[in-house]
This record gives structure tokens, sequence and C-alpha cells, in this order.
């Protein structure tokens, strides 16, 4: 069995794992810099960001939409409250198929937005390619 | 980042003691609940960073428990919240990784356009990061609205009444 990226931080913050199943989504997508190498595109935000709370074993998953409506429909809804958002969570869509063998996620919610814990060794920029940015 | 004119005062003047929680938004908390060291309630605003991502722009206003409900329960809009700042200015600082600038005091009327919210956005709890917290401390479903004293006079009879003639 494969053993969760970040684990023994996980196992710190208050976390439901039952709820996440290896599955495959094709099709995602998420905020990412413009080159898809960015070291920060597929850290969990606790990493890139050392300065927020830790409070829940989410900030160690990465976020992802189930397409690119969700994606830019979400975008759209940030962007109305703050503007520069883009500057801190990304400033490019990118597209790509998680599978089985990377992770773990959660049910996508309402807005199409769901999590993924990914494995120890995963490297999903190679997975994943920029398709638009976000203006 | 954008210029800011205002009057620059020491950071001791508003010191934040405790963060109730993240209202906006779980990609990235950039509208956060807090207090100060006398227990005023104070939003505290990301607007901007510089482009290499070192520097972090915020602002902060005092607000109320009665706007903070209004805001989450979808009846005020963001921008409102922020209008009605209690003091009728904000107070912008930048953290430059763990070092935080003085404060420097801006009117509403004078906050570049592209740190304030579209006239349109509103939210709801369930869009709420940190809903439980919030209303643990604020014991949100204990207020009463209806007690909104510019709610009361705006809709006074005496306020409608045609002026004699």
């Amino acid at each position: 069995m494969m053993a969760l990226a970040y684990l023994k931080e996980i196992k710190t913050l208050p976390c439901n794992l039952s709820e996440f199943r290896p599955v495959d989504i094709n099709g995602a997508v998420r905020f990412t810099f413009e080159h898809i190498n960015d070291e920060r595109n597929f850290r969990p935000v606790y990493i890139n960001d050392d300065e927020r709370e830790r409070n829940t074993c989410l900030g160690f998953a990465l976020s992802f939409y189930t397409n690119e409506l969700n994606a830019r429909s979400r975008i759209d809804t940030l962007k109305m409250s703050k503007e520069n958002i883009r500057k801190k969570i990304g400033t490019h869509f990118a597209i790509g198929n998680i599978k089985i063998e990377d992770g773990i996620s959660d049910e996508a919610d309402s807005k199409g937005h769901f999590n993924l814990f990914t494995y120890v060794g995963i490297d999903l920029s190679s997975k994943f390619t920029i398709i638009d940015n976000i203006n | 980042m954008e210029n800011i004119v205002g009057i620059e005062i020491e950071k001791e003047v508003l010191i934040i003691k405790e963060y109730i929680g993240t209202i906006l938004f779980s990609e990235f908390p950039s509208t956060m609940l807090c207090i100060d060291n006398s227990n005023n309630l104070y939003v505290k605003e990301w607007v901007d960073c510089s482009e290499d991502g070192k520097t972090d722009r915020y602002f902060y206003f005092k607000t109320s428990e009665r706007y903070i409900t209004s805001f989450i329960s979808n009846q005020l809009s963001h921008l409102d919240l922020i209008k009605k700042c209690e003091d009728g200015f904000v107070y912008f600082q930048d953290r430059i990784g763990t070092l935080y600038t003085n404060y420097t005091i801006v009117d509403f009327d004078k906050i570049p356009l592209s740190y304030l919210p579209d006239v349109k956005f509103k939210t709801d709890k369930n869009d709420v990061v940190d809903y439980e917290k919030i209303d643990k401390y604020l014991h949100l479903r204990n207020i009463d609205k209806s007690l909104d004293v510019s709610v009361l006079v705006k809709n006074s009879p005496l306020k409608n009444k045609n002026p004699i003639t």
C-alpha cells in the first residue's frame, strides 16, 4: 500500500480520510502558475505558505475542479471579491488526468471542487498541461 | 502594487491579538475575522502581493457583529461591509516575509478600486470557511437583526411623513 505524502503532518490535524478514495478523474483542472514546472504548482498550500494556520489536514491536499467550466466559474467568483487573487493561487489553468495510483480524492462539492492527497513520490507536473491564462 | 495615499501610524496603534477564523476563501484566506487587544472586531483583507510574492498587502477595518452577520447571511455585500467600517477608514499594512510595516490610514474613498470587491459580490454561510468557529465566537444565531437602529430609522413613519405645506 502506498503512503500519503505528508502523512506525519496529516495525522496531527483534524481529518476524515474515510471520505477519500483512489479514483480516476479525467480532465481535472487546477490553478497553476505560468510554467508547469513551477515548484508552487503541485505543492500543498501549507508548504507554499508557511504562515498559514494549520487547522485542517486539507491544507496538505491539492485543490482541483472536475472540469474547465467549474474552474472558470470559481475563479470568476473569487475575482469578484479579490481582483488580485490570481497572484496567490495561480495565473493559469492546467488540465490533466488523475489516476488511482496518484492518490486519494474526496467527492466533488456543488462547485465541482475536490481535494487530492497524493502518494509519496507522485509528480503531477508531468501529467498536466497549461491550457489558458487567468485574465 | 498600487500606490497607497494616507497617514502613516505606528503599528502598535492596532494590535491584533486573536484570529477568530477565515470568512473567505478555502483556496486562499483573503478575508479573515479577528479582534484587537481591546476586543474590538476587525476584518483583515488580503488585497495584493508583489510580483515576486515576497510582499503581501492587507487592510484592516473595524466592524460589528451585526454587519458580519448580515454579510455572512447574504444580506450585505462585501463592498458594503467595507463601506460601513466603523471608523470611516481602513488600516493598510504590508507584510514582507515575517516583518510587518507600520499602518497607513486610508479613507474608504481613497482605497484603490482594484482592492475593493465588485459591487455585486455577496456570500452566504455555505461559502464561509470557518463558519463554526465564527458562529461559536459571535453566536450568530442569537443576534436579533430586528433591533438594527438604522433599519428602524429608515422605516420610521416620521421619516416618510409628507412635509407640511
